[in-house]
């Protein structure tokens, strides 16, 4: 705690109390108001000013070889070329070049080193910075933020999953309500929140005046309030379809070219959708590109692959801007391990989890820098070392959470939002 | 105690006899002989409902009053079958004046499948049982659960359930309980703090990483019992493999310089092996592997990396706690599995009436279930230490022993409210009101839609898909086990020529890609290059097909199914095969395949699916089920596709209300069948409010949904 408050000195004492209150209370007590005071326009350097995240996660283990951390002249890259961005001695590969237009809005960090080999696991680990046991789940980033600091909206959920199926970060030990609502198609919005074709409103209105009618006698035998929570479900579900937050959920609202833009296919459509709710508040949306597991045929997969993502990152880069929305929204870009530089038999690459790259942008993030450094050909790191912890430590300072205070789970063990994990303050402006 | 008790308890401990054990019952010590008649069921319940008495009175409360029929029915369906009664179960019951009709209807659908199809998911949430791994392998899981499902069915008693888990070796087509292992393949630590968190209700997990907080187990005490179980491995090493060990000699002699070691590492040869090896690989089996302490051990009392040797961490009732005698780490497990479930063992018994205590009635005598230690004291510890007596004289048999709880006024009685009560000090008035279950719930809405619902087999289109490959990759590799020596080299080899081809010809055509600029020939090549990787495969699957179908023919009792054995057992499963999926039977001809029991479809469901909308445990940790109330669940009560199951005019529901014409007859049909019961003066003048100036259609849609969503249908009085 003390190491937390050391950087914000200058806090004025009222803030200072309303901010430890929370800390102490765990609970959303007026969540981003006081954060928003406290890192304020006058505070000091090292400003994070993130609202909500935009979490985009490359399942399968991303290649920063043939991605953020290009190796040029070495064997070891390959046919790919690497390219010039728009920062001075920061390149790319060949495969990104509308994000090396914006990179100037990105902070790549080289030097991310993890501590586990296997998909499963390092997804896990990434997801919520705790290796997987078998007696207990821990939560992910999203259901961290949304039970420490609250929902904005309380019309729609507070944390969103677009397509993947992430063995990690869900409500892990917390309640169910804290788990990310999943969405398995963007087209398709959100489940069952339109009425069936040939209801009426009016019907549906009728439908639950009866049912609560059949609930009268149910509610004088048993009256109390753990009851009456099932029947309070339907009133915010009512509230929720009738509210102009579903919109959110709506890509038609958006404009044909803006959506071609974004990539007509699940991942840019979920960018898309991820902008849509951060935008009505919804605190942290992840959306998963998955097949980046090049065992074989790296070079013939990934420029597909690339293609995606450049995309949709960069066009919800520049949308965001446009928008005004990129100071409080923090984009990241994470997977669970990089590949190795060796190209194997089968013209693929291996996993990497002792170096790769991933990519912070927005929520006071200061863009154009590069954080850490791996070797010749990418195979260790050999400057600026983060490890996992310490990349989502990153995370949750931007977004203004309490990393050191503990949580105790329902089995009785304390917990951290990131595992005690050092955020890196200096990329943030 | 005395001497010659002791001696027996001695004897039960190392197995020697099973006729004669010693339970505790009410603070003494009984010897009883089990070749006597065992107590009546009634007589049982008689005796709990006093123990219950005892304690209402000591507390000057007095017992729920008894429940009405319409309210038992639905909750003994609910209970026992896992979902409601239908309109005709639940007139025939109300129905009867039977004055057993109670008792009657207990035993029969304790008896029934459809019981199995819910007492599963009680095992399926306590064993985190899983039909794929997190990572999508097949693993054997799906016979696993089979056999699991197939243990419940044939009652067999819970100490030797356990005692077959624990104990479990070989691959799952040999004996699919090693599931039990490959549930936490590579993970033998936490494994092995699950199996005592399941079975004896004591977590010692924190002790993995250091000295427990608050309990008494130290780190070395958690090693020290993982070492009993870290000797079984869940990854078969091939090369120990006898006759693969002398064909990848045999190889080596004739390719010089290949280091055997690496041979996977040849893409040929490595394909080779996860076509046809990697099933071999997957199994629990018995090693000496010791386990050492991990690399940054803290304390003084032994050094990081040191060798642990096996200890248990409390003595049985009675014993003295030395450490263990044994040849071979195969007897070490032994000895742990009897040591485990041992009717002495203070905790075993305990846990699991406890369990059922609250799987019965709501809440358990101990809460959590599974976090006792040496202070914990049960709300009534004489009737704990009652039903455990029960539970041991009964030789653990879970059927009888939830026919006493079910037969008792406990039971039977108006529910309670949680809220209402503290829950260490509530006395049993009742059991709780409950809301049902996510797979209560779903089986529930079948249960209204479907005929004969219980019968419903088979599950949603991945479960066949990935049924289908796990039975075709075991009958695989069981095939290549009972193989003749010489016919599996042979076999192995062709199918690595098929591969050796297929990267060469891979490799050519990757440099003529190389220096080909326009992307309309790349195009043509990786399409050539997608065709060759299927004509291999298929190639392969051929080979494999003629070498093994004639084995898996003869080899009748095996738990192959005649789909994988139609296919000469080669793995397949694709989009044709789908269309295949049709249901046949006519009862059901108008329903998806995947409207069937929650206990068919995938363990657990995927996210987002209806089931875990409603708080399905994701089965990654133990009891993780939950029951709290969601805007996803009203919104998918209200407006999903499930609820044009309910009214489309095939369904049972409306068929059933379509038989009568008159309109407060076709009411009655609709309460009777959602909440068994009639409906009352007010709820019909409701109905004929709500409804004025509807058409029929829409009328009857209203009525369904709203009883669908009415408060009284998910709970359970």
């Amino acid at each position: 705690m003390k190491a937390f408050f050391k950087k914000h000195s200058q806090v004025p004492r009222r803030d200072f109390l309303a901010y430890s209150a929370k800390c102490f209370l765990g609970v959303g007590l007026m969540p981003h108001l006081i954060r928003n005071t406290l890192h304020g326009k006058e505070a000091p350097i090292g400003r994070p000013s993130a609202k909500n995240v935009i979490y985009l996660y490359m399942a399968g283990g991303m290649s920063h070889l043939d991605t953020f951390d290009p190796k040029p002249g070495m064997e070891q890259q390959g046919p790919v070329e690497t390219i010039k961005t728009n920062v001075d001695g920061m390149q790319f590969t060949e495969y990104l070049p509308s994000l090396a237009r914006q990179a100037d809005k990105l902070a790549v960090v080289r030097s991310l080193s993890s501590t586990q080999g296997a998909h499963q696991q390092g997804n896990y680990f990434m997801h919520s910075s705790y290796t997987m046991r078998g007696t207990i789940r821990h939560p992910g980033l999203g259901s961290w933020l949304v039970k420490m600091d609250g929902k904005l909206n309380k019309n729609l959920p507070g944390a969103v999953r677009i397509g993947g199926s992430a063995v990690g970060g869900g409500a892990g030990f917390f309640e169910t309500r804290y788990a990310p609502l999943v969405i398995g198609n963007p087209e398709q919005g959100l489940q069952n929140s339109k009425l069936r074709k040939g209801v009426s409103e009016g019907e549906m209105q009728q439908t639950l005046a009866l049912t609560d009618a059949f609930d009268t006698e149910f509610h004088k035998r048993y009256d109390y309030k753990l009851v009456r929570a099932y029947s309070d479900m339907y009133d915010d579900a009512v509230k929720l379809m009738k509210s102009e937050d579903l919109k959110a959920f709506d890509l038609k609202e958006e404009k044909e070219e803006l959506r071609q833009a974004y990539g007509k296919n699940s991942f840019g459509q979920g960018c898309l959708l991820a902008r849509r709710l951060v935008e009505h508040d919804v605190r942290f949306v992840e959306v998963t590109l998955g097949g980046w597991d090049t065992h074989s045929d790296n070079f013939e997969k990934l420029p597909d692959k690339t293609k995606v993502l450049d995309d949709a990152l960069a066009t919800l880069l520049n949308d965001l801007e446009l928008r005004g929305m990129l100071e409080e929204t923090m984009v990241v870009l994470a997977t669970e391990f990089g590949r190795t530089p060796q190209i194997n038999e089968s013209l693929g690459r291996d996993h990497s989890p002792s170096a790769f790259s991933c990519v912070l942008a927005g929520g006071g993030i200061r863009g154009g820098q590069i954080f850490g450094h791996t070797d010749q050909i990418g195979k260790m790191v050999t400057e600026n070392q983060v490890t996992v912890p310490d990349f989502n430590a990153t995370i949750a300072y931007a977004v203004g959470l309490p990393i050191e205070e503990e949580y105790i789970s329902p089995s009785g063990r304390p917990f951290t939002v990131a595992d005690k994990g050092k955020p890196i303050t200096q990329l943030f402006s | 105690m005395n001497t010659s008790s002791e001696d027996l308890m001695k004897a039960t401990v190392l197995g020697m006899t099973k006729k004669i054990i010693v339970i505790a019952s009410l603070g003494s010590t009984i010897l009883l002989n089990l070749g006597f008649a065992k107590i009546s069921t009634e007589q049982a319940s008689r005796n709990i409902d006093e123990l219950v008495e005892a304690k209402l009175e000591s507390k000057g409360v007095e017992r729920n009053s008894e429940v009405r029929d319409e309210v038992f029915v639905r909750r003994i369906y609910l209970d026992i079958m896992g979902r409601i009664p239908t309109y005709d179960e639940a007139l025939k019951f109300l129905n009867s004046d039977d004055q057993f009709k109670r008792q009657k209807l207990i035993d029969a659908l304790l008896q029934s499948e459809g019981h199995i199809s819910h007492f599963f998911h009680l095992w399926a949430d306590l064993l985190r049982l899983k039909t794929r791994t997190s990572n999508g392998n097949v693993t054997g899981l799906y016979a696993y659960t089979e056999w699991v499902k197939q243990s419940l069915r044939d009652n067999k008693p819970y100490d030797q359930l356990v005692r077959e888990l624990i104990t479990a070796t070989g691959y799952p087509w040999e004996n699919p309980a090693v599931g039990f292992y490959l549930r936490d393949f590579n993970m033998p630590l936490d494994h092995m703090s699950s199996t005592v968190q399941t079975f004896l209700g004591t977590r010692m997990q924190c002790a993995q990483c250091h000295d427990h907080p608050f309990d008494s187990w130290t780190q070395m005490d958690y090693y020290k019992m993982a070492a009993f179980t870290y000797n079984v491995r869940t990854r078969v090493d091939i090369r120990q493999i006898e006759e693969l060990k002398k064909y990848l000699i045999t190889l080596k002699q004739k390719k010089d310089g290949i280091d055997v070691r690496k041979l996977h590492r040849e893409p040929a040869r490595r394909q080779m092996v996860r076509e046809l090896l990697q099933p071999l690989q997957i199994g629990a089996i018995q090693t000496e592997r010791k386990l050492r302490l991990p690399e940054d051990y803290q304390y003084n009392n032994a050094e990081p990396k040191q060798i642990v040797e096996p200890m248990l961490p409390f003595a049985e009732e009675g014993q003295e706690l030395t450490p263990p005698q044994f040849e071979s780490a195969e007897e070490l497990r032994n000895q742990y599995a009897n040591w485990m479930t041992s009717p002495t063992n203070p905790r075993f018994s305990k846990v699991i009436v406890n369990r059922l205590w609250k799987y019965v009635l709501g809440l358990g005598l101990i809460e959590p279930l599974d976090d006792f230690t040496d202070d914990t004291e049960a709300s009534n510890p004489e009737l704990l230490d009652y039903l455990a007596s029960l539970m041991i004289e009964n030789q653990y048999d879970m059927r009888e022993f939830l026919r006493v709880l079910y037969n008792t006024k406990t039971y039977q009685s108006a529910s309670s409210l949680k809220e209402e009560v503290e829950v260490e000090n509530y006395l049993f008035a009742g059991p709780l009101l409950r809301r049902m279950s996510a797979e209560q719930i779903w089986d529930s809405i079948w249960t209204l839609v479907l005929e004969d619902v219980d019968e419903r087999k088979g599950g949603n289109y991945n479960v066949f898909r990935e049924k289908a490959q796990e039975e075709s990759m075991m009958a695989r590799a069981y095939a290549l086990q009972s193989m003749e020596t010489e016919v599996m080299y042979e076999l192995l080899e062709s199918v690595v020529q098929v591969f050796e081809k297929r990267v060469t010809q891979r490799h050519n055509l990757h440099k003529s890609m190389q220096s080909i600029e326009e992307s309309k020939q790349r195009d043509q090549l990786n399409k050539q290059l997608r065709s060759l990787q299927r004509e291999a495969r298929k190639e392969v699957d051929q080979i494999i097909a003629s070498a093994i179908s004639p084995m898996i023919e003869e080899e009748k009792d095996m738990t192959i199914s005649s789909m994988s054995m139609d296919r000469g057992g080669v793995m397949s499963f694709d989009s044709k095969q789908r269309k295949i999926l049709k249901e046949t039977d006519p009862r059901w001809k108008d329903f998806h395949i995947s409207f069937v029991r929650a206990a068919e479809l995938q363990s657990p469901m995927y996210p987002g699916h209806f089931l875990r909308q409603f708080g399905q445990s994701d089965r990654e940790i133990i009891d993780n089920a939950d029951k709290e109330a969601s805007v996803p669940q009203a919104l998918t009560l209200m407006n999903s596709q499930y609820l044009q199951s309910l009214i489309r005019r095939e369904s049972l529901l409306t068929r059933n209300v379509m038989s009568a014409e008159e309109p407060g007859r076709k009411a009655e049909i609709m309460f009777m069948s959602f909440l068994a019961r009639e409906p009352s003066q007010v709820e019909l003048e409701a109905i004929v409010n709500g409804i004025e100036g509807k058409e029929s259609a829409q009328a009857y849609r209203m009525v369904v949904t709203a009883l669908l969503n009415s408060q009284e249908f998910r709970f359970i009085q």
